[in-house]
């Protein structure tokens, strides 16, 4: 195996690493709304508030005319 | 093997598609006092000196907005985390298949632009509470989840057309 590809898994791995405890997120998410969609349980003061409190600040990221970085085009790295 | 290291990280990512497959059910109850279910609790000291405690809901509970918000904070998520993770792996990314970056640029400015759409339809929505105001925020969020869809969906394909090469 040439040092190149070693050295794009090696990239990689540290990659899925890095943003294992993003997805991580997601599936915390996932469950809980999962949780609230079919659950008997009533939903909590503090799910409710913490949903709300995101949708609050995405609202005013939108209010400031704010669009994260990686949300924006940028141009491409050089070859 | 980097197949394998990259597709964990957009499985986890993918495993949220499921949920927009899901028929829209909305049996949760929300527990007064939340944001989705205002409620006034007020202490009285009664001539007996105990103590009662009452809590009554200002408003009815509104588990319609509940679940959109819901929603539309587990779809903004796995956006921003597709987003984020190709930036911050991007010459990576880019030496694997130039594809990926491309393809989410297209989605990009859409992402915005849902984003938008759905936090006017959201302050619609509060400053007027309607079953009418409810269905375009509806309409708002499924723009999203689409998107979500499709964005979750540009690593593994750019990945599989790489194998293929």
């Amino acid at each position: 195996m040439d040092p190149v590809t070693i050295g794009l898994i090696i990239s990689a791995l540290q990659a899925a690493i890095v943003a294992a405890p993003k997805a991580m997120n997601v599936v915390v998410k996932a469950k809980e709304f999962i949780g609230a969609l079919g659950g008997s349980a009533a939903i909590t003061k503090a799910q409710q508030d913490a949903v709300f409190a995101h949708l609050d600040s995405i609202s005013g990221l939108v209010q400031a005319g704010i669009v994260p970085a990686s949300w924006q085009v940028e141009e491409d790295p050089e070859e | 093997m980097k197949r394998f290291s990259l597709m964990t990280v957009t499985l986890l990512l993918a495993a949220s598609a499921l949920l927009f497959t899901l028929p829209g059910c909305k049996s949760g109850k929300l527990e007064q006092g939340g944001a989705y279910a205002p409620a006034v609790t007020t202490v009285t000291t009664g001539s007996d000196g105990q103590t009662v405690t009452n809590t009554v809901a200002m408003i009815a509970p509104d588990p319609g907005l509940f679940f959109a918000d819901s929603a539309f904070d587990l779809t903004y998520t796995v956006i921003d985390n597709v987003f984020t993770f190709e930036r911050d792996n991007r010459l990576l990314l880019w030496r694997l298949s130039p594809d990926i970056k491309h393809t989410l640029d297209k989605l990009r400015p859409e992402a915005v632009k849902v984003r938008d759409q759905f936090v006017t339809a959201r302050r619609a929505y509060l400053a007027a509470p309607t079953p009418a105001g409810l269905t375009v925020l509806e309409s708002a969020l499924a723009k999203a989840q689409q998107l979500s869809m499709a964005a979750q969906a540009v690593l593994p394909q750019a990945l599989e057309a790489s194998q293929g090469k």
